[in-house]
């Protein structure tokens, strides 16, 4: 094989770069890889996940569990399944509120709980047990306010009470209102005949 | 009724609010409370639970009006009043402020009246105070027509 002396050995190397970057540039593998990303991705996510938040106090204030969440980076909403939240008082047991799916705004005030909600609240020292089955929740966290344009239904058995449109305030003092078509229904047994 | 007292309480109403601390519901606008035959028609009623019965109801409107059938059969015992109050486990009503009960031939007015819903006794006004005046009207019984038989003939003299 005859042997190439030195300037034929440069133009030789010179032409096999010309070439490959003909073949690069044939190929149009060298421009930088512009996947097209869907608008709504999430940047990251968790399973199984935990958030709790304390008052300034150290006390626990709300306690929030999902199967799963996920954060999206284009609208900072961070998207829940099966969430479970606690709302924590002083003086009576949490506020339990539990729905389907759940929709986390940016800010994090505005939480809107999708499908069916069911809220809860033990009994304890002068509070009855409190059931609310209601659905579409929009609950504001941080001021302990939750409201509903939907029907709800409102059970400290063995009294119920049912309307459409609900608007409750889960922090001291507690107080609910039913916006319409209201129906209250309330056991009796007698005492003392007079 | 005899089992008025045994019924559940059912209230429609337009609104509602229920305070927690003090277990109070409040109902308000076209409010109407049934307990078996007892019908209160009310622009606001406030539930007042003890142990989470229903203690007291104190309804308002102008006015309000209740109405009840003592028994199978009879003619319906009708009052009214700007405030009431139900108690429940007493069967007792008490109605205040412009009561007044129609109760068969007897009408009942007076600023305080207590209405025994098993007895369907009236007590109208207060011994304590006299400014609760009473005003009755008893109507005289409609007379017994005789029967046919002994009826004159038409015509006849």
């Amino acid at each position: 094989m005859t042997r190439l002396n030195g300037n034929y050995m440069h133009l030789f190397l010179f032409a096999i770069a010309i070439g490959s970057w003909w073949l690069v540039k044939l190929t149009g593998s060298d421009e930088p890889s512009h996947i097209a990303v869907p608008a709504h991705s999430p940047d990251y996510f968790s399973k199984g996940y935990t958030k709790w938040e304390m008052s300034e106090q150290g006390r626990p204030k709300s306690k929030l569990i999902a199967d799963e969440m996920t954060h999206y980076s284009d609208d900072g909403t961070t998207h829940l399944t099966n969430p479970l939240m606690f709302f924590y008082n002083d003086k009576t047991p949490p506020w339990v509120i539990q729905s389907e799916t759940g929709i986390l705004s940016a800010d994090g005030k505005d939480l809107l709980l999708n499908g069916k909600v069911v809220v809860d609240r033990a009994a304890a020292e002068g509070v009855r047990e409190l059931k609310i089955y209601s659905f579409n929740l929009k609950v504001k966290p941080e001021i302990s306010y939750a409201e509903t344009d939907e029907w709800a239904e409102l059970i400290s058995l063995p009294n119920w009470t049912t309307g459409v449109g609900m608007k409750l305030t889960f922090a001291e003092p507690i107080h609910l209102e039913l916006l319409s078509n209201v129906k209250g229904n309330y056991e009796t047994k007698k005492e003392n005949p007079r | 009724l005899e089992s008025d007292s045994d019924q559940p309480i059912i209230i429609d109403s337009d609104t509602a609010t229920y305070d927690d601390v003090k277990a109070i519901s409040t109902y308000t606008g076209n409010v109407i409370s049934i307990q078996g035959s007892i019908r209160v028609n009310s622009d606001k009623l406030v539930v007042y639970f003890i142990d989470g019965e229903a203690d007291k109801l104190v309804f308002t409107g102008n006015l309000a009006k209740f109405k009840q059938t003592p028994h199978e059969g009879a003619k319906d015992i009708v009052g009214e009043a700007l405030t009431g109050e139900h108690y429940p486990k007493k069967n007792l009503l008490i109605l205040i402020d412009k009561a007044t009960v129609w109760r068969e031939n007897g009408v009942y007015s007076s600023d305080f009246i207590e209405y025994d819903l098993k007895t369907s006794l009236v007590k109208a006004g207060e011994k304590e105070s006299t400014n609760k005046r009473v005003h009755v009207i008893l109507q005289p019984k409609e007379k017994e027509q005789p029967p046919a038989a002994e009826q004159p003939a038409k015509g006849s003299k």
